[in-house]
């Protein structure tokens, strides 16, 4: 069985995005600040990543106000975590000596 | 090979490491448990104080039963936000351990002293201390954050000055509200600030 590298998820491929969704996997939600710092980009980069993700329905995006001061909640979805595992599973079997071999 | 295939390989298997765990630790460690549990023991402990000197009619048993409900619907709420924990890694296991081995002592020897007529409120109290410090030293071991090693400390040393009072007066109940508040709720905000400033893996943005 040969692997179709072009069945990776664009989406998630993206380098910022990639490490949105892996943090999202164990944190399950965080808030914008949190997240920029750390993934260390700037307000306009994470903005424009994370609509590509919300787009797709693999990350939520919600605002709220905590002690006055408006905070932007972003949180996983369902189908951001299926995704997630399908992009990793898929990263495996790229790597796997099996494939390797081919 | 295509480009992007060779790029994702072992940078991309990194960089979802380092983020899962960076993720994985906000989650364990987001302090939120110890600012619920801090504040719940806070305002007992202070209500208890108010209740000894008739500022407040009720009994202890009204002081702490719906707070410490509120507490545990916090934390259940909390919890279910926080499905996707790692429950194999030795540092999650050693935090929810710790904290599960306070709250089930302290519901054990609560229930046991109430049904044999004994409840020693210096016993309670040395006990309380006790297993509060050292679920506070074996997160400072599993996370190696020094500053639990202090706050474990305060807790065996208020445990210390208990064990020389030879009755409870009703101001050391404040004293308890106090240092809850000191060694509870603040490290608690700590360890969401220290989480929350440690998640920054570099590779992120590059490649």
């Amino acid at each position: 069985m040969s692997y179709d590298y072009r069945a990776i998820d664009d989406i998630i491929h993206s380098r910022v995005r990639l490490a949105i969704m892996s943090y999202l996997a164990t944190a399950r939600d965080a808030d914008f600040v949190e997240l920029k710092k750390a993934l260390k980009v700037t307000d306009g980069n994470l903005s424009t990543h994370l609509s590509k993700l919300e787009g797709k329905s693999y990350v939520s995006v919600s605002k709220q106000f905590v002690d006055k001061k408006p905070q932007t909640l972003v949180a996983i979805t369902k189908a951001g975590d299926a995704a997630f595992k399908a992009y990793v599973e898929d990263l495996a079997t790229m790597l796997s000596p099996q494939t390797n071999k081919r | 090979m295509n480009e992007r295939q060779e790029r994702s390989a072992s940078d991309d298997l990194a960089l979802i490491r380092s983020m899962m765990e960076a993720g994985r630790r906000r989650a364990a460690f987001d302090g939120t448990h110890l600012i619920i549990w801090g504040t719940v023991l806070t305002l007992a402990y202070l209500g208890q104080y108010l209740l000894a000197y008739g500022y407040i009619p009720g009994s202890t048993l009204w002081v702490w039963l719906p707070l410490g409900i509120v507490g545990t619907v916090f934390s259940v709420l909390h919890d279910r936000r926080r499905c996707a924990l790692d429950h194999s890694d030795i540092a999650v296991k050693a935090y929810s351990g710790a904290w599960s081995a306070v709250g089930i002592t302290m519901i054990l020897h609560f229930s046991f002293a109430l049904a044999s007529d004994a409840l020693d409120p210096k016993v309670i109290t040395i006990l309380a201390c006790g297993v509060i410090a050292a679920a506070f030293h074996v997160i400072a071991l599993a996370t190696d954050v020094r500053q639990l090693r202090l706050v474990s400390a305060g807790w065996w040393a208020i445990m210390v000055f208990m064990t020389t009072q030879k009755e409870l007066a009703p101001e050391i109940l404040l004293v308890l509200s106090g240092a809850s508040a000191l060694l509870i709720v603040l490290p608690g905000q700590l360890m969401k600030r220290l989480v929350n400033s440690e998640a920054k893996p570099k590779s992120a943005t590059e490649g």
